[in-house]
């Protein structure tokens, strides 16, 4: 007869052995739940950053874009006749050459290519007419403008974004090197530096939050007749070479790095 | 009750094969049983069900990131065009962007408001200069409801930039929706910023969004 003596069951070694399957199991279940969770809260730390970083290239746009210094109360001289020149009173202060403005009465921008020097506030600009294609032979004023016709600057040639390059976000709350900086870009830095701590947390060693000002030169295809093509000439595609500002915002935030990158065209 | 005499001429095999001495479980053995299942059954289900959340929030985070991913689309290219005025239109753009808060004060420049009102110039299918005016605010989505979640803008024309021209009252079209809260504030630079609060439809994620939009017209001084 078989007795209870003869029931084998598990032996201690089995059931430590077994216990210790089902708790490397849980661990390891554990473990890949946690970092699934740390990834997906990164990427979404990210997502958020991708929009802080769009804002701070909207608002370098409005830096490139400044609103325009009209110098003073520019009105036209006197009456003028289309021609390649015209004379500005009302000016405090010399326009730069590249600067842009309209005139009250008179279609077309025009951007000023050389200036006299300031007399009693009068300063003849000369000017070729910008909203026309380059390759206009009459690029002089469309219409006689009137005297006292207002002035109105569009566009100065400044903003350049250099001063922002190597800015360091992270820094944005050390005193000493924000007291290196210019008041603008100072203020930026604060509020852009501040925005990426919201959104991405705290730093840590070897984290990255960087803005680069380069030059690059882009290949724009030729297509003088529209057609959608690429103009050849013997059969190779035609490039005109552009120069642009470009941009760069990098960020790197435990092991993920991810770079942002924005073209500014020279002049606009 | 077995009887002596039914036992006789059989084997112990017989009475083995008959389950004769089969005993079951002790009650330890039964309640040990029923601990361990129950600890791998809860452990089991513990993991299943974070995984779950885990994939019910990223459904839900991705719903609102759709949905502030247009939101902010929509009203970057709108606003960015605010000042806007057609070469050929005869009047310049009289106001070309506006800011109230929730009870129609007007806002000045650094302070948050709640309702943006942008005019600009368009061509309708006939190719006619039509001026416009587009509003954005966060409207409730039913009268009973208690909060403004829903982003909704307004188009209509306008001769002005103030008034509506236009007969009857202009449609409220939805934008976007989960919107927990929705600031503009308007910069001396003519930079727009957006202060963007997400709630996903199950109330458990809120996520707070920045965006800008840089209006190059009143810059470019062409309105």
């Amino acid at each position: 007869m078989k007795n209870k003596n003869n029931q084998s069951g598990l032996s201690i070694v089995e059931a430590i052995t077994a216990a210790s399957i089902l708790t490397l199991s849980i661990i390891v279940f554990m473990t890949l739940q946690s970092q699934q969770e740390q990834r997906f809260t990164l990427l979404r730390k990210f997502d958020k950053a991708a929009y802080a970083v769009d804002l701070m290239f909207e608002e370098l746009t409005a830096v490139y874009n400044p609103v325009p210094i009209q110098y003073g109360t520019p009105l036209v001289n006197i009456n003028t006749n289309p021609s390649n020149q015209i004379a500005v009173k009302g000016l405090t202060a010399l326009p730069d050459v590249g600067d842009q403005f309209i005139v009250a009465g008179v279609a077309g921008t025009y951007e000023i290519t050389s200036r006299t020097a300031l007399n009693s506030n009068v300063s003849t600009l000369t000017i070729e007419r910008e909203d026309i294609p380059s390759d206009s032979i009459n690029k002089n004023l469309a219409e006689a403008a009137t005297a006292n016709a207002a002035i109105t600057f569009t566009m100065n040639a400044n903003g350049s974004l250099e001063k922002y390059h190597t800015l360091n976000l992270l820094k944005f709350e050390d005193t000493v090197y924000q007291n290196t900086l210019e008041t603008e870009v100072r203020d930026n830095l604060i509020k852009w530096g501040g925005l990426l701590n919201e959104h991405l947390g705290r730093s840590f060693e070897n984290d990255k939050r960087l803005i680069e000002v380069s030059d690059v030169n882009i290949n724009i295809p030729i297509d003088n007749d529209n057609d959608g093509i690429t103009d050849q000439i013997g059969g190779v595609d035609q490039f005109t070479i552009s120069t642009k500002t470009q941009i760069t915002i990098r960020i790197k935030q435990d092991d993920l790095e991810e770079i942002f990158r924005r073209h500014y065209t020279n002049g606009s | 009750m077995i009887s002596r005499k039914s036992l006789e001429g059989t084997t112990l095999m017989d009475l083995k094969n008959n389950n004769f001495f089969q005993s079951g479980f002790s009650l330890a053995e039964a309640l040990m049983a029923v601990i361990i299942s129950t600890l791998v059954m809860s452990t089991a289900y513990f993991i299943y069900n974070n995984f779950q959340k885990t994939f019910v929030r990223q459904i839900n985070h991705n719903v609102i990131k759709q949905e502030v991913r247009f939101a902010i689309h929509t009203l970057q290219r709108d606003l960015k065009m605010a000042g806007y005025r057609h070469l050929d239109a005869t009047n310049n753009i009289q106001r070309a962007i506006y800011l109230e808060d929730s009870d129609g004060n007007e806002i000045s420049d650094d302070s948050e408001a709640d309702t943006v009102y942008a005019c600009l110039d368009t061509l309708d299918n006939s190719s006619n200069i039509v001026r416009k005016i587009i509003r954005y605010e966060l409207r409730k989505k039913l009268v009973t409801d208690t909060d403004k979640t829903i982003l909704m803008k307004q188009i209509y024309n306008t001769n002005n930039c103030v008034d509506n021209s236009d007969s009857g009252t202009p449609t409220w079209l939805p934008v976007a929706k989960h919107f927990k809260k929705f600031k503009i504030i308007k910069h001396s630079n003519n930079i727009l910023n957006f202060e963007i609060q997400m709630e996903d439809p199950a109330g458990q994620i809120i996520e707070k969004y920045n965006a800008a939009a840089f209006m190059r017209n009143i810059s470019y001084g062409t309105n």
